[in-house]
């Protein structure tokens, strides 16, 4: 509810037009400079280094005073081994490398912007991807809402969570409604603690 | 007569074998899945009418399938109004007497329909961008700069706007069509008439328009029929979701995301042919209402 009632007052601050505006329109408005925050998450950070001519940052979210910082971390992914494989052996040494240090090293470095599984200090070359990494010491890590099991129903929170959005910033919806939409949404098939 | 039976099994084969292959047994099977329901494992159970009655009775499906049915008949509305008027007005004009250039204007006019819809979608998007698009300059160049807006973000102009592109396209078919049956009109009669004192007006409409009017009733179920198919479009230009508030969802977008999802939501296969099927009751109404109500009724005559 408070994300979506934030979420309401982004509109004012976006470009004339920005109803027709899509994905690579908002990253070249940022890499042109015309755009001074540009919203999304450290798997740009490749874009913009190949196409701006400038500097840029990162910063995380701003929680509220008193409130815990969140960041929406991939909690969900995981790697295993099929227990019928007929290579058990090639299949162990493959994986004993992917949860190595040398592999988060190679991963995280010529992949700025996406961060190995791992828990192994990696020293980043990338600043940009430094300063999402060390966003990990200050904040708290969360699950992405609409993932795994909450999208599995109908409706699918997802598809719902895309819509809404886009209606609060239009301002054609009120927080308060899609707030209520979606949560009624997804009380209509999902019981907590099933 | 055996002989000649067989040679009419022999000419028809060809045709029928691959109509039958790839027309109306995959036609046949989705409806028959239809009637199917998927575990969470995938194994499918049959499930009589419950993809039907959750279609029309859980409103997470009936709002979203309305929705997608009335915006179609919007898409279809503006087809009719604009498109084909259009069409018969070229065509008209191609088919006048003394008229230089003709061969030009009709490659010309005829030229987008060729294009792929995606570049097609692709243009406009650029053209009409608030961003980068022209649209706007040249409006304030000729002063309604005032009236610019972002039609293909707002929910109340997008389908209009993807409609308008779409007749863009295709104002090339019901006009070369028309045009093809315009010139089979005899001379003589038009010269007859000229000769009676009629002018390029009423020969028009009361010579030329109701010897075509058998293609404009063709041009027009073809128009139906495409429209109710219609998806690449819509999907090139707002994606699956079909937005803004899925303004310009129609029955092929509503398809395209019940079948194969969306982002993080599963594509249902069953449902998705439930969705299908009723595309293809919609078409079939329409087409039947056509050849019994319409067709029969036109006037035919032989020249």
């Amino acid at each position: 509810m408070d994300t979506l009632a934030e979420l309401a007052r982004w509109g004012e601050y976006l470009g004339k037009g920005f109803k027709a505006q899509k994905y690579p329109d908002s990253q070249n408005l940022f890499t042109l400079g015309r755009g001074a925050i540009y919203a999304a998450g450290s798997w740009d950070i490749a874009t913009f280094n190949s196409q701006a001519d400038f500097k840029f940052g990162a910063f995380g979210p701003l929680p509220a005073k008193g409130e815990d910082c969140y960041i929406s971390d991939h909690t969900d992914i995981a790697l295993g081994i099929n227990p019928k494989t007929n290579n058990m052996d090639a299949a162990k040494t493959f994986l004993s490398w992917m949860a190595s240090a040398e592999f988060a090293d190679i991963y995280a470095n010529s992949l700025p912007g996406f961060f190995s599984l791992s828990n192994h200090e990696v020293k980043l070359s990338d600043p940009v991807a430094q300063e999402f990494v060390s966003l990990r010491g200050k904040c708290k890590s969360t699950i992405r809402n609409s993932y795994q099991i909450l999208s599995r129903g109908t409706p699918n929170l997802e598809t719902e969570l895309w819509n809404a959005s886009v209606q609060v910033i239009n301002g054609t919806m009120t927080p308060q409604d899609a707030a209520k939409k979606l949560q009624d949404g997804l009380d209509s098939w999902y019981k907590p603690g099933m | 007569m055996t002989r000649n039976q067989s040679h009419i099994w022999i000419f028809l084969a060809p045709a029928v074998l691959i109509y039958s292959i790839f027309m109306i047994y995959p036609l046949l099977d989705s409806i028959r899945l239809s009637f199917y329901d998927q575990s969470e494992t995938g194994d499918l159970s049959f499930a009589g009418l419950v993809n039907y009655v959750a279609l029309f009775g859980d409103p997470n499906w009936s709002e979203p399938f309305w929705n997608a049915l009335i915006n179609n008949f919007k898409f279809f509305a503006m087809h009719m109004l604009v498109q084909n008027p259009i069409g018969l007005l070229l065509a008209a004009i191609l088919s006048l007497p003394k008229l230089s250039g003709r061969g030009s204007y009709r490659t010309l006019i005829f030229m987008p329909t060729m294009l792929s819809v995606v570049i097609i979608g692709f243009i406009w998007q650029l053209i009409l961008s608030p961003l980068w698009g022209v649209a706007e300059g040249l409006m304030w160049n000729v002063g309604l700069g005032d009236y610019y807006n972002a039609w293909l973000g707002e929910e109340g102009s997008a389908l209009i706007t993807l409609s308008l592109i779409s007749v863009w396209q295709f104002v090339g078919i019901p006009m070369m069509l028309i045009y093809a049956a315009l010139l089979n009109v005899p001379e003589d009669l038009t010269e007859a008439a000229l000769i009676d004192g009629a002018g390029h007006w009423s020969i028009f409409w009361r010579i030329k328009f109701p010897l075509i009017l058998p293609t404009i009733a063709m041009v027009s179920i073809l128009t139906f029929v495409a429209n109710f198919n219609a998806f690449d479009l819509i999907y090139a230009v707002k994606g699956t979701l079909a937005g803004p508030n899925f303004s310009t969802d129609i029955m092929g977008s509503f398809f395209y995301r019940t079948f194969f999802g969306f982002q993080l939501q599963l594509g249902s296969p069953t449902m998705g042919a439930t969705v299908a099927t009723m595309m293809f009751l919609v078409i079939l109404i329409g087409v039947m209402g056509y050849l019994l109500l319409i067709q029969r009724r036109l006037t035919r005559y032989s020249l």
